[in-house]
C-alpha cells in the first residue's frame, strides 16, 4: 500500500473519515456484458483467467480480459481479495509469463468508468470496479473486503 | 518448415488488418554492481560474459535491458521480438535479439512457434535475464551460467492441459543454436549447436511447480586454435627421439582434444514452492557428453526465502561437482624445449578452461520498494577447487592450479515497465 491514493485514504481514516471512504471502496465488483452467456463467475474461475491460466470461459469463446492501470489503489485491491497476491508478487508472476512469450496480460484501463464502457460494448469482455456498476453492466462475481 | 510457412501466410493475412492497439511495448532491467577481493580472478554472470580479470568490481556483470514488442491481432495470432542488452563477447544486432516468433494458439491446449525462442530446458532457462521475477540477484551460476546458449532457432511446440487440480505443460523444442564464447582475455570462438532437441514436463498445483527435462545437441564448431595444438601433439607423440611417457602422454591428450561433433545432455529435475509468504525453488542436473573440452558433472542448488511484507531474506546453497577429474601435467616435457612445454601447458589448460568445480553458500535480502521494482543485495561465498575455475575469468594456469575461496557482493534494482 504505497500508491499516493493510499496513502490520501490512510491519512482520511485518521481523521476519522475511514467510514465513509472505505465502506465505498471496500468491495470489488466483477463484470460482463449483459448479454454475456455467463451469469455467475466463481472466484477461482475469475482467478483463472487473471493469472492467465485460461483465455476462455467456454470452448471458442475467448475472453477480452480488462485490467486497471497499476497505480489504481483497485488494482491492488482486486488481486489482494482474489489471489492474496501483492501487487509486486502478481507483477513480478505477470512478468514471468509476458517475458517468457507463454501469455499477455489483459489490457490496463484508466479507472472504473472506461473499463464499464468497454465492458458494456462488448459482449466477450470482463472487467472489475471499486464501485457498484450501474444496469448497464452484470456483476458476475463479488468479492467482499 | 510446413509449420513455419502456413503460420506465416496466416500471419501476413492478419497484419492486413492491423490496428495501432494490438501493438504493445514493454520492458525489463537491471542495474547491477558486484564487488570481488580476489586478485587475478574475474567474476562471470555467465560464460558468455567478457571480463578482465583484474576488475574486482564491475556494473557490467549483472546490468542488462530487455525491451518487447508484441504484435496481437487477434487471441489465436502474436508476432514477438524481444532485444536483450546485456554484457556478452558479441553485442551484434543479430545477437542481441533474443528471440523473434510467430505463434499459433489453434485453441487453449496448444501453442505452437517459429523463430527463435528462449531455451526451455531448466526452471527458469527461459527467463534468466528477469531479475525481477526471481529471488536473487541472479540465478545461481552453478546451475545457470554454465549453459551456453539463451534461444534456440527452430519450432516449439506445447500442450497444456489439466487433471485434477493440476495443471500439465509438455513442451518441445527442435532447432539449432549459437553464442560466442571467450577463451581468454583475447580470444573467443562461435559454439554453434545443430539438432537441438529439448522435452520438458512441467506440472502446477496450488503453490507446488515441478519440472522434469532432458536435452541433446551436437556440438556444431570447436575454437579455431585446435588444430594447431593436435598437430603439435600428434608431432610430440611421434618424436622417435622423445622419450616413451611423454609420447605416451601427448598421445592421451590429443585423443581427447576435440569438441565438433560431441553429442551434450542435459537431464533435470526442478521443484518450486510459493504461498505468498514462504518460497522455496531446488533444482538437480546430470550434465553429459563424450567431449571431456566441456563441463559435465551434477549441478545442483535449493534456495529458501520469507516474506516479511515488501522485505523477503533469502538462503541459497549450489554445487557443481564435476564427474572428471582435472587434466594434470605428469611429466615435464622440458626436455623437448620450451615449445614442447609450452604446448603441454595449453593443452592442459584447455582441458581444464570449462571444468567447474564450485560450490556457493548465498545470504541475500530483496526489499519490493515500488509495485515494479526491486533492491536486492546479496553475499556470496564460492570454494572454488583446483583447475575448477570453469566459471571464472582467470589470467592463467598457475592461478587455477590452486583452489580458492571468493566472496562476492552484489547489489542489483531490478525493474519491469
Amino acid at each position: 500500500m504505497r500508491t499516493p491514493a493510499s496513502l490520501l485514504l490512510r491519512i482520511a481514516c485518521t481523521m476519522g473519515l475511514c467510514f465513509m471512504v472505505g465502506s465505498a471502496r471496500a468491495d470489488i465488483y466483477v463484470i460482463a456484458h449483459v448479454n454475456a452467456s455467463t451469469e455467475q463467475l466463481t472466484q477461482q474461475q475469475v482467478a483463472d483467467l487473471y493469472l492467465g491460466r485460461t483465455r476462455m470461459l467456454q470452448p471458442g469463446d475467448y475472453v477480452i480480459l480488462l485490467d486497471q492501470g497499476n497505480d489504481q489503489p483497485v488494482r491492488e485491491r482486486f488481486f489482494r481479495l482474489l489471489t492474496n497476491m501483492s501487487l509486486s508478487q502478481v507483477n513480478a508472476y505477470w512478468a514471468r509469463l509476458r517475458f517468457t512469450g507463454r501469455q499477455h496480460p489483459p489490457e490496463p484501463k484508466a479507472n472504473d468508468a472506461k473499463v464499464i464502457e468497454a465492458v458494456s460494448r462488448d459482449p466477450l469482455a470482463i472487467g472489475y470496479v471499486g464501485t457498484q456498476p450501474g444496469s448497464q453492466v452484470r456483476v458476475v462475481l463479488h468479492l467482499h473486503e | 518448415m510446413r509449420i513455419a510457412s502456413i503460420l506465416l501466410l496466416s500471419f501476413i493475412s492478419c497484419i492486413q488488418t492491423a490496428r495501432a492497439d494490438d501493438l504493445t511495448l514493454s520492458g525489463f532491467g537491471t542495474l547491477g554492481y558486484s564487488h570481488e577481493r580476489q586478485e587475478r580472478i574475474g567474476f562471470l554472470r555467465n560464460t558468455t560474459q567478457p571480463v578482465s580479470e583484474n576488475s574486482n568490481a564491475s556494473f557490467l556483470s549483472d546490468s542488462s535491458l530487455g525491451l518487447q514488442l508484441n504484435y496481437v491481432p487477434n487471441p489465436q495470432f502474436e508476432a514477438a521480438v524481444q532485444v536483450v542488452a546485456r554484457d556478452k563477447q558479441s553485442t551484434s544486432l543479430g545477437n542481441s535479439v533474443e528471440w523473434a516468433f510467430l505463434a499459433w494458439h489453434p485453441n487453449e491446449a496448444i501453442d505452437l512457434r517459429a523463430g527463435r525462442m528462449g531455451l526451455d530446458i531448466f526452471l527458469i532457462s527461459e527467463y534468466r535475464n528477469l531479475g525481477f521475477s526471481q529471488p536473487w540477484v541472479r540465478p545461481p551460476t552453478e546451475f545457470y551460467g554454465w549453459i551456453p546458449f539463451f534461444s534456440v532457432n527452430g519450432i516449439d511446440a506445447a500442450y497444456n492441459f489439466q487433471y485434477g487440480d493440476t495443471r500439465w505443460r509438455i513442451k518441445g523444442q527442435l532447432g539449432t543454436s549459437a553464442s560466442d564464447i571467450p577463451l581468454d582475455a583475447s580470444n573467443a570462438f562461435r559454439f554453434t549447436a545443430d539438432n537441438v532437441r529439448d522435452l520438458t514436463v512441467q506440472a502446477e498445483r496450488g503453490p507446488w511447480q515441478f519440472k522434469a527435462g532432458y536435452s541433446i545437441f551436437t556440438a556444431g564448431s570447436q575454437p579455431h586454435n585446435f588444430a594447431p595444438v593436435n598437430n603439435g601433439l600428434a608431432n610430440v607423440a611421434a618424436n622417435a627421439f622423445a622419450p616413451a611417457a611423454i609420447r605416451a602422454e601427448a598421445a592421451s591428450l590429443n585423443s581427447g582434444f576435440w569438441l565438433r561433433g560431441a553429442s551434450v545432455r542435459y537431464a533435470s529435475v526442478g521443484t518450486a514452492y510459493d504461498d505468498g509468504t514462504w518460497l522455496m525453488q531446488a533444482e538437480l542436473a546430470k550434465i553429459s557428453s563424450d567431449s571431456r573440452m566441456l563441463p559435465t558433472g551434477t549441478s545442483g542448488y535449493a534456495t529458501v526465502g520469507r516474506r516479511f511484507g515488501s522485505l523477503t531474506p533469502y538462503l541459497s546453497l549450489a554445487r557443481f561437482q564435476p564427474d572428471e577429474n582435472a587434466v594434470v601435467p605428469v611429466n615435464s616435457w622440458s626436455p623437448l624445449g620450451a615449445t614442447a612445454a609450452g604446448l603441454q601447458n595449453t593443452a592442459v589448460a584447455a582441458y581444464n578452461n570449462f571444468r567447474i568445480d564450485q560450490r556457493t553458500a548465498t545470504v541475500g535480502l530483496r526489499w519490493d520498494f515500488d509495485s515494479r521494482a526491486a533492491l536486492k543485495v546479496q553475499w556470496d561465498r564460492s570454494h572454488i577447487g583446483a583447475r575448477g575455475y570453469g566459471l571464472w575469468q582467470v589470467n592463467n594456469l598457475i592461478d587455477g592450479s590452486n583452489s580458492k575461496n571468493v566472496d562476492l557482493l552484489s547489489i542489483t534494482v531490478d525493474f519491469v515497465f
